[in-house]
């Protein structure tokens, strides 16, 4: 892919590079221009050399790719971020906290951005939602949100709950022996494809939904294979089969480390001013329930 | 009860408008040369102010921290820069001196019976580098330093992180009467037996951030001569000019003092403070705010008005602000001796923050080296001002105690009183 630099983007490169060698500007034109792989790596060690204490730690020629950042090459935290900063404006990306976590050597820097730059010119990455993120969302509240992660892509949902022990349900499910009920697996469940629905749906219909105006409709071929104890983490994935206003139905799986715990075959969520459509817009079997306790 | 423990100030530092260095600042005080001079960054036709009391051996071409220079007796780590402000890189020089003129051990400045007061209204071209980059550039982009450097704070915060500070810390924050609040908090700590040394510290930047915002309210002086502004309680004074820079005391308990052998300056007598309780910018005309900080001052020192002998001014030269100190003095004093008067900001321009220790320096330097401080630029000394024994002239007056006025936005006044240390006392 070639991409050729304005005089602007150039003078503005080199501005984020002062002070860095010409070579690394170079380089730095040359990723920028044709995504030359070879050109990264010369960035990176530029940037770093740039930003190194004379006469502390390792220099970068005798380096390697199990070369620590902070403990070998001399830097202390707020110059792996001075790093981090000019590498992120030269090469046009963002590294996260979760990320940035991870990078403590050349090699895991260097692996890290090789993917990054992939990754930026493959698909966009899903959407990540922390569990304060999905409350702003979600009509659901603690102490009745079953959602600690979650992330959305184009058709699916991916979401994470890791059972406390202290929900107040498990009291009273069982007597002297805590299991996760079934109903709030599927309310789970619904709970994850309704994000999906407040979030994607609205603009893929160009119409307006409102948090309160969003149920469940209908649970076809709903399972559940295993018990699922306190301390376990639940993994909910969902898949749209089809959304066609005023529905969305999703298949949906519950698993416990890959193991599956529950699933259902059809998800569907009604969403608009009427608590439920006279006539759901997909024939099914299944008698239409009354509004669930999820709204 | 045991008996009171007495402050007294055993090294100064200076990075002033009139010298990087006690013997500089000495000279240039007894010579009455004027540290104000044209300022190329107010170069610009639409800025009407062309003075300022600039900063020599430094320069700051860019925020960008490797672009700095500063005097070559000095030296700093990458590490030890990179979070700094202007302010904060003064202070630092003033430090380094303040510590080899009292020598203090190593042990003893990173002790937790040393602390630091410090006084500053901070960046204000770092913040606004900080926020510009955030805003057009985006949140991510925002510089690691960005609130380090940006919060009036980071005076403290760099001093402290520099000489490995172990006492309290804190920053003083009452516009220009900020540095002198730090040096009368100072003794406070001092005697409740809280530190055995403050470092008292007042530092600004120098530049069109720190100053030109004072223009918009006509605060500024826009004289272009130096041998002729500032010019406190003279008839045509027309405004302050802004200065930057740091001044540092090193505040010691005396008996601590006096163990360790060092060469005692000055004693801190004692210090007052008073509101004006009237308007956020204009000084109450009749001056009782600042005269009831004066009084509090001579009894907290244990001093009658007539054996004072000289006041350091708040005179930052500006139509009100004079004329309502001199009110003020004139309610203490009426009807006795009345204490010689200047104001060292006719040579240095006003330091904000910075004033009230670079002026209690200055009074620190007057006392030790017997003499008074002459008020530049007067040739006609303002009516309302001409009763009042404004040392226009050299004297030959030696002082013995002087007091030292601040009064900030707000109106908010301290007045420090102090006192030679005579030999074998």
């Amino acid at each position: 892919m070639n991409n050729t630099l304005s005089e602007k983007e150039i003078a503005d490169l080199k501005e984020t590079l002062k002070r860095c060698s010409p070579e690394t500007v170079e380089a730095a034109i040359r990723f920028r221009e044709r995504h030359d792989p070879e050109a990264l790596r010369a960035v990176v060690y530029g940037v770093i050399r740039r930003y190194q204490p004379a006469n502390v730690g390792l220099r970068l020629e005798n380096a390697g790719d199990d070369t620590s950042l902070i403990q070998d090459l001399g830097l202390d935290s707020l110059t792996l971020l001075e790093i981090v900063l000019t590498i992120e404006e030269t090469l046009k990306i963002q590294i996260n906290n979760e990320e940035l976590k991870e990078i403590r050597t050349l090699g895991t820097l260097n692996q890290f951005l090789k993917n990054k730059i992939a990754g930026a010119t493959a698909a966009p990455a899903a959407k990540q939602y922390s569990r304060e993120h999905i409350a702003l969302v979600l009509p659901q509240q603690p102490p009745f949100l079953f959602l600690d992660t979650a992330e959305l892509g184009d058709e699916t949902v991916k979401a994470g709950y890791q059972v406390k022990g202290d929900e107040f349900f498990l009291a009273g499910h069982f007597k002297d022996e805590p299991i996760f009920p079934a109903s709030v697996l599927f309310e789970a469940l619904g709970q994850a494809a309704c994000l999906w629905v407040l979030e994607k749906a609205p603009k893929l219909l160009s119409k307006e939904i409102k948090t309160n105006h969003i149920f469940f409709a209908t649970l076809d071929g709903a399972h559940v294979y295993r018990k699922v104890r306190p301390g376990q983490q639940l993994t909910f994935e969902g898949r749209l089969v089809k959304l066609r206003d005023p529905v969305a139905i999703f298949s949906c799986t519950a698993s416990v480390n890959g193991d599956r715990v529950a699933a259902i075959d059809r998800l569907v969520l009604a969403f608009g001013e009427q608590l439920v459509p006279e006539e759901p817009a997909v024939t099914t079997p299944a008698v239409t329930p009354p509004p669930a306790a999820t709204p | 009860m045991p008996p009171m423990r007495r402050a007294v100030v055993t090294g100064l530092g200076f990075i002033t408008s009139i010298g990087n260095g006690r013997e500089e600042v000495l000279r240039n005080l007894k010579e009455c040369r004027t540290g104000v001079e044209l300022f190329p960054e107010f170069a610009a036709p639409d800025v009407p102010v062309k003075l300022a009391g600039t900063v020599k051996g430094f320069s700051f071409p860019t925020a960008m921290f490797e672009d700095w220079t500063y005097p070559a007796e000095y030296s700093l780590s990458r590490e030890q820069l990179r979070p700094m402000t202007p302010n904060a890189l003064y202070a630092y020089c003033a430090m380094q001196q303040a510590i080899r003129e009292a020598k203090l051990a190593p042990d003893l400045v990173s002790n937790p019976r040393t602390g630091i007061l410090c006084a500053s209204g901070g960046s204000m071209w770092m913040a606004y580098e900080n926020l510009h980059t955030m805003a057009t550039r985006g949140v991510m982009r925002c510089q690691p330093m960005a609130i380090v450097n940006g919060i009036p704070g980071s005076l403290y915060i760099n001093l402290v992180s520099c000489f490995k500070l172990k006492g309290g810390s804190l920053g003083c924050s009452s516009a220009c009467s900020s540095s002198a609040h730090a040096l009368g908090l100072a003794m406070e700590l001092i005697r409740q037996g809280r530190q055995d040394i403050v470092f008292v510290v007042g530092a600004e930047d120098c530049n069109k951030f720190s100053i030109l915002p004072f223009a918009g309210i006509r605060a500024l002086s826009v004289q272009t001569d130096p041998e002729k502004t500032p010019c406190a309680f003279d008839a045509k004074r027309d405004g302050f000019v802004g200065t930057g820079g740091a001044a540092v005391l090193v505040v010691e308990e005396l008996e601590h003092a006096r163990r360790r052998g060092a060469a005692i300056a000055v004693e801190a007598m004692g210090w007052g403070q008073a509101s004006d309780g009237f308007n956020v910018i204009a000084p109450e005309p009749s001056g009782d705010g600042l005269s009831r900080a004066i009084k509090e001052a001579l009894q907290d020192a244990n001093l009658k008005p007539g054996e004072v002998d000289y006041i350091n001014a708040h005179g930052t030269s500006t139509p009100i602000g004079d004329v309502s100190e001199c009110r003020a003095i004139r309610k203490v004093f009426a009807g006795g001796k009345v204490p010689f008067i200047s104001s060292t900001k006719s040579l240095t321009g006003h330091g904000l923050s910075l004033a009230g220790a670079m002026e209690a320096g200055f009074c620190c330097l007057a006392l030790q080296e017997r003499f008074t401080p002459v008020s530049a630029h007067i040739t006609e000394l303002d009516p309302e001002c001409k009763d009042l024994p404004i040392v226009t002239r050299p004297i030959a007056d030696a002082p013995r105690i002087v007091l030292s006025n601040s009064s900030g936005f707000g109106g908010s006044n301290v007045c420090l009183a102090l006192r030679r240390w005579e030999n074998g006392e």
